[in-house]
């Protein structure tokens, strides 16, 4: 549900955009990306599981898992949390037979049993030998993720670009554009390399590819970085790795149920796209920074029934759900029904 | 490999711009014997360290010069142009 306009937020409801999701019209804003668009219409389950087909809602909402991948204008994998959202975009559900709310797919983990124990390789089907020409035509449409466009041609050319500076930063969240600016400020050149798409203007005196993915180090400190279709080669006397750290989800039965999200995920749909990301929320963290979601979630006008501190000591959690999508979460023998479960076991360097 | 090479003509490139015909050897002289020949042409002192090589700057001013790398680090030490 998308909230009354905030300060701060990236969508510009000046300008409309709309696509369509398996045929059907979605509406958003300027700055929305194709999975907050779809958020704020209501849709919570965004792809089923590769093999076991349960379904999967948006989990860290910044690019960093695959719950959200889609097939956009006829290329598979997208991510589509952070994917902008653009006029006319063809959007459709991939890895599933009928729709992501009814997979056909998903008698796979009804099943259970002999035909498919946790970890089962569909090579387990190769015997009998005589029933696997039988087996193979089903299980070759059944394994891997999306389906490529035999037919697609290449649009636009691809080229490499040699880039020499005195320092390359990584990341352009606060850490790295500080790091950016001290160098910047001393009459260095820097570069900066970051995934999200820039917001607002670059800082004066830096070089900002954005978005794009540095690759690696290689010999020579050469850093290839990726931006579309221009593949950097970026070399640098100095390199700053300021790559952040990443919400780590919590173990415990059902948490991979459609309403258990991380922070990040919250703060990005409340902040950045004002939505209201659910209704009743219970709050599991392990750190500060996740706790105060709760806050966040007040702020969205989101109802927080608890809010529990992971560090003191073990909790018993279970999360229940149907057809996969969470409905309640028990602490410590006590129910709470909500449509979202907050998670996050504190961060870990990315 | 992905390091600079500093072509004397045209300054720090990437090193896949150039060929490396190998390290320097010293041709032998007026009738040299069997073994002498065989091993100017087969055998090679393959160092461990700073080696005085041949390159050719393949996609650029198409120069033969001589640089003198570390085999162990890529470090170039010097480049310069034949006498």
């Amino acid at each position: 549900m998308r909230l009354d306009a905030r300060p701060g937020e990236r969508i510009d409801r000046s300008e409309p955009i709309r696509f369509t999701f398996e045929g059907k019209l979605v509406e958003g804003f300027a700055g929305d990306t194709i999975g907050s668009a779809l958020y704020a219409g209501g849709r919570r389950v965004f792809s089923r599981s590769f093999k076991y087909h349960r379904p999967r809602g948006l989990l860290c909402c910044s690019g960093a898992c695959p719950n959200c991948m889609m097939e956009v204008d006829g290329v598979p994998n997208v991510r589509v949390c952070v994917a902008p959202a653009h006029e006319g975009a063809v959007v459709k559900a991939q890895n599933v037979r009928g729709s992501l709310e009814r997979d056909l797919m998903a008698v796979t983990d009804k099943f259970g049993g002999p035909f498919t124990p946790v970890g089962f390789y569909y090579r387990t089907m190769i015997r009998p030998r005589a029933a696997w020409p039988l087996f193979e035509k089903f299980l070759r449409s059944a394994a891997g993720l999306g389906t490529i466009d035999k037919h697609a041609r290449r649009t636009g050319r691809y080229d490499v670009e040699h880039r020499h500076a005195d320092v390359l930063v990584i990341g352009g969240g606060s850490a790295g554009l500080e790091a950016a600016r001290a160098a910047a400020a001393g009459g260095e050149h820097v570069v900066v390399v970051d995934e999200n798409a820039p917001r607002g203007d670059a800082p004066a005196g830096l070089e900002l590819l954005a978005p794009a993915t540095a690759l690696g180090i290689y010999e020579g400190g050469l850093v290839p970085v990726a931006a579309g279709r221009i593949l950097y080669k970026v070399r640098a006397k100095r390199f700053v790795v300021a790559t952040g750290a990443l919400e780590q989800p919590v173990i415990f039965p059902g948490n991979d149920l459609v309403g258990i999200v991380l922070p990040e995920a919250v703060r990005r749909l409340v902040h950045d796209f004002s939505i209201r990301p659910g209704e009743k929320a219970v709050v599991l963290a392990a750190d500060d920074d996740g706790l105060a979601i709760a806050d966040d979630l007040r702020d969205a006008g989101t109802q927080v029934l608890e809010v529990v501190d992971l560090r003191n000591g073990p909790h018993k959690i279970s999360a229940s759900g149907t057809k996969g999508r969470l409905n309640g979460v028990g602490i410590e023998g006590v129910r709470y029904n909500c449509d979202l479960v907050v998670a996050s076991g504190g961060r870990q360097p990315a | 490999m992905s390091f600079l090479l500093a072509c004397p003509n045209c300054g720090p490139r990437d090193v896949n711009e150039f060929h490396c015909q190998g390290e320097v050897t010293i041709r032998p002289k007026a009738s040299p014997s069997r073994r002498e020949l065989s091993e100017y042409l087969y055998f090679r002192r393959n160092v461990a360290g700073a080696q005085r090589e041949w390159w050719y700057h393949r996609m650029g001013c198409e120069a033969w010069f001589l640089a003198e790398r570390d085999t162990r680090t890529n470090e170039v030490l010097t480049t310069e142009l034949p006498e």
